[in-house]
């Protein structure tokens, strides 16, 4: 066999292979970009939810002052654990 | 460790029984964190109609006008840095093309060294300024939020930035008091929860002693308080 149809195989498999590779590679790329994507929009939430409750807060919160007694406060705590609701006092840390 | 092990072996426990239950403890404990902040003096506990889940707790404050100043404590489990976060905060905030948002930089606070910005909008009642301090601990960022008017800034300026700076950790509720004797009573009267008749009462009146602690202190002492009554009463 002369030795340009040689080369010629052995460049046309090269190409093969690393057209193959290339297409591979795109693939691992893509699927952890794709999520990475999805995580950066995910991230960033909850600034943009306090943002969101403190100026409704502002707007159209009442309040509840320390001094008209503990007794609110077990009140709401009673309220909370009663509906089994998540917010208002998950201080510890996960 | 083998003595242990062949302690546990002679009760009749199975090892890896006392493994998981070691397992257990290590969570219960790495559990037992809270993180606190004290807010303003004299201002009351906010009540929203349908917070966000992010959102723990907030407070409202007295301003010149209709629109009173907030404060609230949010959390998200995140997987990256501080930096990465406020960056990804930056892109969220400016997706409004009417709001201005400045990185302020570095925030010591004692739970740690956090990050400090800055958004101002415009409002109905003027123009409005947003604070968020934020804080990365062990996979949960912590932020701390304040929305006030730029009239009432002036006023509120010192004490919110007080109140970022509180933001801590404690491993348990009575490590804040400074008083070691109140420290061991109330410790003493936390843990015997639930197992005498008028102990809840004796902690409510203890924690309204502890004003210095802050509401938010309060608050979560008397819902820990009474987690930990249901619990040893359930269990009785």
């Amino acid at each position: 066999m002369p030795e340009s149809i040689l080369y010629e195989i052995r460049g046309s498999k090269m190409r093969n292979i690393l057209f193959a590779l290339l297409i591979l590679a795109a693939c691992i790329q893509a699927f952890p970009q794709e999520s990475r994507e999805a995580r950066r929009c995910r991230r960033g939430q909850a600034a943009g939810y306090a943002t969101r409750d403190a100026t409704v807060m502002s707007m159209m919160g009442w309040g509840i002052g320390i001094a008209i007694g503990i007794a609110t406060l077990c009140a709401l705590i009673d309220n909370e654990t009663g509906s089994g609701s998540s917010g208002g006092g998950g201080g510890t840390t996960h | 460790m083998r003595q242990v092990l062949a302690a546990v072996e002679e009760v009749g426990a199975q090892p890896t029984d006392f493994m998981f239950l070691l397992f257990l403890l290590f969570f219960a404990i790495a559990e037992a964190q809270y993180c606190y902040f004290i807010p303003p003096p004299n201002w009351e506990i906010a009540q929203l109609k349908n917070p966000s889940p992010h959102v723990k707790i907030g407070f409202i404050g007295k301003g010149s006008t209709t629109f009173r100043p907030s404060i609230n404590l949010a959390t998200e489990e995140i997987d990256v840095s501080l930096k990465e976060y406020v960056k990804a905060v930056k892109e969220l905030q400016l997706a409004d093309p009417t709001t201005k948002w400045r990185d302020l930089g570095k925030f010591p606070m004692e739970g740690g060294t956090g990050r400090l910005t800055e958004m101002s909008t415009s409002s109905p009642w003027g123009e409005l300024q947003v604070f968020q301090a934020f804080l990365v601990k062990e996979g949960t960022v912590y932020i701390l939020t304040a929305a006030i008017l730029k009239e009432d800034l002036p006023k509120f300026h010192a004490p919110l930035l007080s109140s970022f700076r509180s933001l801590t950790f404690i491993d348990d509720l009575w490590t804040p008091i400074a008083d070691s004797q109140r420290r061991s009573e109330f410790q003493a009267l936390f843990t015997s929860l639930g197992t005498e008749e008028g102990k809840w009462e004796k902690l409510q009146s203890c924690v309204s002693a502890l004003a210095e602690l802050g509401p938010y202190w309060q608050f979560l002492a008397l819902q820990e308080g009474r987690v930990r009554m249901t619990s040893v009463e359930k269990s009785k």
